[in-house]
């Protein structure tokens, strides 16, 4: 009996413990997904101040680009036949 | 003898009796204390301990984010230290306000006022960037501290500015979207009650009680951030060309209202709330550059000339006229009252001229639009009346609030005074009536949507924190017929082909639009020679998709007209939206 109620004594003490130890953890791991939110929440902003317009149009200026001024539309025929294309020659070291 | 020896106790036995009694009094003693605690006074205790390790912390909610329509971020919210100090903890003042100033930016004479007040309690910066936070709180310095604190960030500076107006330190809306929608934006807070040790840390498996915070909404506005940048372009280097006070601009897409671009400059930054605009030192009150407030919600002008599509359009509703009706005798001078253009007073009212001297002559309506005169329009309205001019003009839209969701909209003014002989053919050119741009270009997107006046809005869908999303509800009303809006459309593009509007023509695109030029009043209510110069339009014309206001406040004299001044700004907008828009060339060019 007095075995048993220290063996169930020492049980109690490691389980406590535990739980304890995995608290600990759980608040790390909690402390580390707010760091990683915080970080992430940085880059968003980077990414957006680096999309801004008024960033990118004076430094493409800069380059040589220009906004064009006129657009050249591309009309396709869906209802036109396919177009046969010849069949290309096979080089044996291909195959 | 053995009776008094029982008497007369050993010494050594009575010690011993008392030490015992002594022991069995301070065990009884402890029993006693150790009963009360546990027992009589256990609750008690346990509440009071309790109390002292339980920490209540409010957890403020993440302010929602604000999108463009194509999910470019224009506003958010990021975690920021703010800076703070106890003077009476602050050994070296002088030393502290000299290192601190020159790392964030600060007077450090104003921060050695700060550091030596006879305040518990001092900011020294709000909402400063992590990084430099540190830098600070490394230096060790007594008395200095941090405390976590949002920060509200417009990644897109001025860009966006008149669009998402900003919020005050507290993060509270203050202006614009961040105002209107500032409930959404918000959130809820939420709360952490947990136990701590001596120390400050978090005793696992302790009482505690979480409940999170609610984020606010996030909006997802409509937005096009890249059209917004090249409108606010177009109206900074007007303002430099024409040397005007200011330059308004808003795109609305015809078939929806959704605000695609809504401008202004000056510009101002939404983070700093300074006005960012060198023009502004050489005017002469720079109060006045501090045009914080958006013009095109708010501020109302005559609209001149612009106004004459709602004229015109009412009357060919009624059937009045016919694009091709002639209209006889028309004037470049007209008396409405008798004399009232021979006082030689400009500001007598009755006194109508067109703005280019000509004879006398018939005109079509067609012409009377293409050619802008003032007379045949107020023939035109004649023939209509007063009651059926204003019905239009308020079917239009114009006299009341669009219901845009921005805040503070002006309504604008129509003024039919009782008795007023001749404020109905004022309001027919666009006097006598005070509008604001945008709800001119909505009157112009109904003319380019078959008639259908939808109310321009600004935020497209809300998106809360599990995702679910509300969208935007639209009204919209018929104001005139399809058939009318069609014929509208053709005089409007006859004004640009052929008209006072050829600087508004865009290669590739059939546009339409109406120039205004319209005096300005000044402050002792006379009319000055300055002009608000205006220009709004639409394109393509057989199926438009953009609406484009443009406003002029002062240009120069020699820019004076909206063809001199507003067509160009409104052809530099309306090309860049139509191209990014991808939507088809109509294959008419300039």
């Amino acid at each position: 009996m007095v075995i048993i109620a220290v063996v169930a004594f020492l049980g109690l003490g490691f389980a406590r413990t535990s739980l304890d130890r995995s608290a600990f953890e759980l608040a790390e791991l909690t402390r580390a997904i707010d760091e990683q939110a915080a970080i992430n929440q940085q880059l968003r902003l980077e990414v957006a101040r680096l999309e801004n317009p008024a960033r990118i149009a004076p430094l493409a200026e800069e380059l040589g680009l220009v906004i064009p001024d006129t657009t050249n539309p591309l009309l396709v025929n869906l209802d036109a036949p396919l177009p046969v294309v010849a069949e290309a020659e096979h080089d044996g070291a291909n195959q | 003898m053995a009776s008094a020896s029982r008497r007369r106790l050993d010494p050594a036995r009575a010690r011993v009796a008392l030490i015992g009694l002594a022991v069995v009094a301070a065990w009884l003693g402890i029993g006693y204390r150790l009963f009360e605690i546990q027992v009589v006074r256990a609750a008690e205790l346990a509440e009071k301990g309790l109390s002292q390790r339980l920490v209540t912390r409010e957890m403020a909610p993440q302010r929602g984010k604000i999108f463009d329509r194509n999910m470019n971020i224009i506003a958010m919210t990021v975690d920021s230290k703010s800076l703070f100090a106890v003077p009476d903890q602050v050994e070296e003042p002088l030393w502290v306000a000299q290192q601190i100033g020159g790392l964030l930016g600060v007077d450090s004479d104003v921060l050695f006022d700060r550091l030596t007040s006879d305040k518990d309690f001092v900011y020294i910066k709000r909402q400063v960037d992590g990084v430099l936070a540190e830098k600070v709180l490394s230096l060790d310095m007594a008395g200095v501290f941090a405390h976590p604190e949002p920060s509200r960030i417009y990644p897109a500076g001025p860009v966006a500015a008149h669009v998402t107006g900003f919020v005050n330190i507290d993060g509270d809306g203050q202006e614009g979207i961040e105002l209107v929608y500032d409930e959404e934006l918000r959130g809820v807070p939420g709360s952490a009650v947990y136990e701590r040790d001596r120390a400050g840390r978090v005793i696992p498996q302790g009482n505690s009680n979480i409940v999170p915070a609610i984020p606010g909404m996030d909006l997802i506005t409509t937005i096009d951030l890249p059209l917004q940048y090249q409108a606010q372009q177009a109206c900074v280097e007007a303002v430099k060309r024409t040397s005007a006070r200011s330059c308004w601009a808003v795109a609305l897409a015809v078939e929806t209202g959704e605000v695609l671009a809504m401008v202004g400059a000056p510009v101002f930054d939404p983070q700093t709330r300074q006005t960012l605009d060198p023009l502004c030192d050489r005017v002469e009150d720079p109060a006045a550059c501090r045009l914080f407030s958006n013009f095109v919600v708010r501020g109302i002008f005559e609209p001149g000339s612009t106004q004459k599509m709602i004229t015109v359009a009412a009357a060919l509703e009624e059937s009045e006229v016919e694009v091709g009706t002639v209209i006889e005798d028309v004037d470049d001078e007209f008396e409405l009252l008798d004399d009232a253009c021979r006082s030689g007073d400009d500001d007598v009212h009755g006194c109508y001229r067109d703005f280019d001297v000509h004879e006398t002559k018939d005109m079509s309506v067609a012409e009377i639009f293409t050619r802008s005169s003032n007379i045949g329009t107020i023939k035109i309205a004649q023939k209509m009346g007063e009651s059926k001019l204003v019905e239009y003009i308020q079917a239009f839209g114009l006299g009341d609030k669009t219901g845009v969701d921005y805040s503070v909209e002006a309504p604008g003014i129509l003024r039919f005074d009782a008795g007023c002989q001749t404020c109905w053919a004022s309001a027919a050119i666009g006097y006598s009536v005070a509008a604001t741009p945008l709800q001119m270009a909505a009157a112009y997107a109904a003319i380019g949507n078959d008639g259908v006046w939808n109310t321009p809005h600004i935020v497209r869908t809300k998106v809360d924190s599990s995702g679910e999303t509300e969208v935007a509800a639209v009204q919209s009303r018929q104001v005139v017929s399809p058939g009318t809006a069609r014929l509208m459309r053709e005089l409007l593009a006859s004004v640009v082909e052929e008209g006072t509007g050829h600087s508004a023509a865009v290669e590739g695109y059939r546009v339409g639009g109406k120039t205004g030029t319209a005096n300005r009043l000044g402050e002792d209510g006379r009319y000055t020679d300055a002009t608000n110069a205006s220009f709004v339009g639409l394109a393509p014309i057989d199926d438009p998709k953009v609406v484009v206001a443009v406003v002029i406040d002062s240009p120069a004299f020699e820019y004076r007209t909206g063809g001199l001044s507003a067509a160009p700004v409104f052809a530099e907008i309306m090309e860049y939206a139509l191209h990014s828009l991808a939507v088809s060339p109509d294959g008419t060019s300039r």
